[in-house]
């Protein structure tokens, strides 16, 4: 296993870099002057050079990009240039947000996916199963924002519950964080649970329908001990697969929940960091989300062998 | 208990054993405590309450205390006045820094709220400040002409990056002529100096942060105002506190001024509505008519300085045809769309300035929709069955449905045009560094001095000069510069009016409509509002009664 690992995290290393590569290939690629974009509309035009000359955008794009990548491996990612502060402290300020809602999200999504996913599959076709897969398909046709807004709207405005926008920290006040964290993190949480509600359902059908259930049964077992302790752990192999692809499409949500419910998480500090060129920001973020993605890949790998043991890493 | 029941069945029949029942309970129990959470309220921003309904407001004095917390889209650009480029910084600004010379509501320059307690021009070339005494920046250090000096040589230093810098290109030097006197030698002469100084270009910070922060001196900014820099997190707050050893007496009345940062209009305008913010500044048209007759939130209006209006190519074709300017000009049905599209919260513009600046001539007409005159253009033009041209808008549903219905109204005289609807900053960012594409539709902010508006717009020196895709009108830069050495107000105001009605005239670019400052409140806040549409925060601007 260790020695698997490690063979995982040596091929990490050309995937890094390669994704860096090409986030500053896409970059400096964008249409128009990256001064103008940093200054605005309303500012004096003879600002451009100076500022192209403080960005470094006069020197070679090798040297750039060579500059940035020894810089970064000393820990320096490089200021956001408006508001000349440093990228990496600017991005681990912000992370826990961002880690926040996504982690809230799948509890949410968890809570509602495994008991509807459970129960549709018990009683098929039943009137719950019927109202999971209505559900479901309701969950992945409506977009995460739009039903973010409906919520601060009924949440917070009408019933006046809960705020419409804003972030305590966590370790401020733990009441008023999860309090401005539960729409966002349920309007993120619904779509993800549509999706796991439907492969929950499926893959417990079919491992419900394998010869292994129909002898825990004969044998005297409770159905109850059937489904929970048996059938349920394999049927989670497919969907522990898809919970790693939904961790793009999480930091995905995040990017516009962030900007509808005001967080300051990543997301939206990828999002308006692209449109205004502030390249350093752009790498230092590409650069976590690209690290997020590769561990948390191998982190599923990992856990596949524990949920079952004919798979074995060698 | 039937033997082969399932775990459902027995459920359904309600019968548990001791382990059931206490697993139940710690679940039901959980839950509660998680509803609970839900009644734990807390904000800390006053509530309107039910009994604060009355919308007129009470002539009574200003009462101390309290917060104001208001909403910023995006961050702001830097908090302090010389290497800050963004056109709503000044909010911020106006709380930390105070002017040398400041404007009141009407946009007229008084001593009362200036850092000068008195100035004059001995002559077209030189200007001298008296100087208040005893005044001191928030780090303790003198406000006196040595610092008036020092931040005159930060705004043209050549490696600082300065947007004041075009502003201040006729000041020579500055000379110390004593403690509190200060003398500003200009190389030509500069009239609409006295105006520009309320702005970025007069505020005044402290020499000694300025030296010990360097470059980041943009987020440590250091003044003399009423309030001092508590701190920022990015995307999130903004906050400044009341200084409690500021010079103007019993001013500011506030305690704090938080800004949030929120970038979604209608999510901000629900904080209103629940009480996190209790002010909210440009307020989306949509929502007038409802403010209007709550009678928990108080509306506030005025016309200010903003003007809509589409950028021209005037260098290349189509648009380097003064005919065919003019046939779009003549094209567009201005006031229509501001009452359909804008709720009617923008009037039709006949001039670059808007209203709120005091030169504004009430009689500009500019070119105002005629499509019969439009087609006599278009012939007068050659391009009788019209022409195509591309325009760029920002992403935003009303500027998008503005850019189509002015597209619907062109193509009734034959004017077809190419929409790129595009997120900021990409939407200008493309005419204005490579000249790329025709126009673009965006509001420009207007300026506390026409002559800033004019030289930024049709200037040689101003952006679109500098971009290449304004025409250089040698009458119309001669009018702009002789206006500039025109110390009489009078005088000075009509040459601003003459350049204008010239540019109009040459549809330079087409003028649409001065949208209003559109405010919404809590019915405690106290404000006035600024002829330059901006939040005046500082000095004694605004207070929280009862």
């Amino acid at each position: 296993m260790t020695s698997y690992i490690l063979r995982r995290l040596v091929a990490m290393v050309p995937v890094i870099l390669l994704v860096t590569i090409v986030t500053f290939g896409l970059m400096r690629v964008l249409p128009g002057d990256p001064a103008v974009a940093m200054i605005g509309l309303e500012a004096d035009p003879s600002l451009r050079q100076l500022v192209r000359q403080e960005m470094g955008l006069d020197k070679p794009l090798y040297l750039q990009y060579t500059d940035w990548l020894g810089r970064s491996l000393h820990g320096d990612f490089g200021i956001a240039y408006r508001t000349r502060s440093p990228v990496g402290p600017m991005i681990l300020s912000r992370l826990p947000v961002t880690l926040e809602l996504g982690v809230l999200g799948m509890l949410i999504a968890a809570c509602i996916s495994l008991p509807v996913g459970i129960l549709s599959a018990i009683r098929p076709n039943s009137k719950l199963d019927i109202f999971g897969t209505v559900f479901a398909v309701t969950g992945v046709a409506v977009p995460n924002f739009w039903l973010g807004l409906l919520m601060i709207l009924l949440f917070a405005q009408i019933l006046g519950w809960l705020p419409p926008f804003g972030y305590v920290p966590l370790l401020n006040n733990f009441g008023e964080n999860l309090r401005s964290m539960v729409l966002p993190a349920a309007a993120l949480g619904m779509a993800e649970a549509a999706v796991l509600t439907r492969m929950t359902r499926s893959s417990l059908v079919e491992v419900l329908r394998q010869e292994y259930v129909t002898a825990a049964r004969s044998k005297g077992l409770a159905e109850r001990a059937v489904i929970l302790r048996h059938a349920l752990k394999n049927s989670l192999i497919p969907v522990v697969t898809i919970l790693g692809l939904q961790i793009s499409r999480l930091i995905g949500g995040a990017v516009i929940l962030e900007t509808v419910f005001a967080l300051p998480g990543i997301g939206r500090l990828a999002v308006d960091s692209i449109l205004y060129r502030e390249f350093m920001v752009v790498q230092g973020v590409v650069l976590l989300m690209a690290l997020a993605v590769v561990f948390s890949n191998l982190f599923i790998d990992i856990l596949y062998g524990y949920l079952d043991p004919r798979i074995r890493y060698s | 208990m039937k033997e082969g029941d399932n775990y459902w069945e027995k459920m359904l029949r309600r019968t548990y054993s001791r382990r059931e029942l206490v697993r139940t309970s710690a679940k039901v129990g959980a839950v509660l405590a998680g509803t609970s959470l839900l009644g734990c309220g807390g904000t800390n921003t006053p509530q309107p309450s039910a009994g604060a309904a009355t919308k007129t407001v009470s002539s009574t004095a200003p009462t101390r205390g309290g917060t104001i917390t208001l909403h910023q889209a995006g961050n702001f650009s830097g908090l302090e006045a010389v290497t800050g480029t963004g056109g709503s910084d000044q909010q911020f600004l106006w709380t930390v820094f105070d002017n040398l010379v400041a404007y009141d509501k009407d946009m007229k320059p008084t001593a009362e709220r200036s850092l000068s307690e008195s100035w004059e021009n001995p002559d077209p070339l030189t200007y001298i400040f008296h100087l208040r005494k005893g005044i001191k920046f928030h780090d303790g250090t003198a406000f006196n002409a040595a610092a008036v000096k020092a931040n005159f040589e930060y705004a043209v230093d050549p490696n600082v990056k300065s947007n004041v810098r075009a502003d201040l290109t006729a000041v020579k030097t500055v000379e110390v002529v004593d403690e509190n006197t200060a003398k500003f030698v200009l190389s030509s002469p500069h009239a609409p100096l006295i105006t520009i100084l309320g702005d970025r270009t007069g505020m005044m910070s402290s020499p000694d942060a300025i030296k010990k922060w360097g470059k980041d001196y943009i987020r440590n900014p250091v003044g003399t105002g009423a309030f001092t820099f508590v701190e920022q997190v990015l995307d999130d707050h903004v906050t400044v506190k009341r200084n409690p050893n500021y010079w103007q007496k019993d001013h500011p009345y506030v305690d704090e001024v938080t800004w949030k940062i929120i970038p979604d209009g209608d999510v901000a305008m629900t904080g209103l509505k629940t009480g996190q913010l209790n002010l909210m500044w440009a307020i989306p048209g949509k929502e007038v008519a409802e403010i209007k007759s709550s009678n928990k939130l108080k509306f506030m209006e005025r016309e200010g300085v903003w003007v809509d209006m589409i950028y021209l190519n005037s260098m290349r074709p189509p648009f380097n045809n003064r005919n065919v300017r003019r046939a779009l000009a003549y094209a567009i049905d201005r006031a229509t769309i501001a009452k359909e599209i804008l709720y009617g919260t923008a009037t039709a513009a006949g001039s670059s300035l808007g209203p709120g600046n005091w030169e504004f001539d009430p009689n500009a007409k500019g070119l105002q929709y005629d499509p019969a005159k439009a087609k006599e253009e278009l012939t007068a033009g050659g391009t009788p069955n019209g022409f195509k041209f591309d325009m760029r808008v920002m992403n935003s549903p009303i500027w998008v449905q503005v850019a189509q219905a002015i597209k619907a109204q062109a193509a009734k005289v034959g004017i077809e045009i190419d929409l790129k609807v595009l997120p900021a900053p990409d939407y200008y960012m493309g005419f204005i560094s490579n000249a790329e594409g025709s126009s673009f539709l965006a509001s420009f902010s207007g300026r506390a001095d026409p002559w800033q508006t004019l030289a930024f717009i049709f200037g040689k020196d101003g952006t679109y000069g500098k971009a290449g895709t304004q025409y250089l009108d040698t009458k119309l830069n001669g009018l702009i510069d002789k206006a500039r050495e025109t110390y009489d107000p009078q005088e000075r105001k009509r040459l601003y009016n003459e350049a204008d009605k010239l540019a109009l005239d040459e549809a330079y670019g087409v003028f649409l409509w001065y949208p209003r400052t559109l405010v919404a409140m809590d019915p405690r806040v106290r404000l006035d509002v600024f002829g330059d549409g901006k939040p005046h925060l500082g000095q004694g601007d605004v207070w929280i009664g009862k």
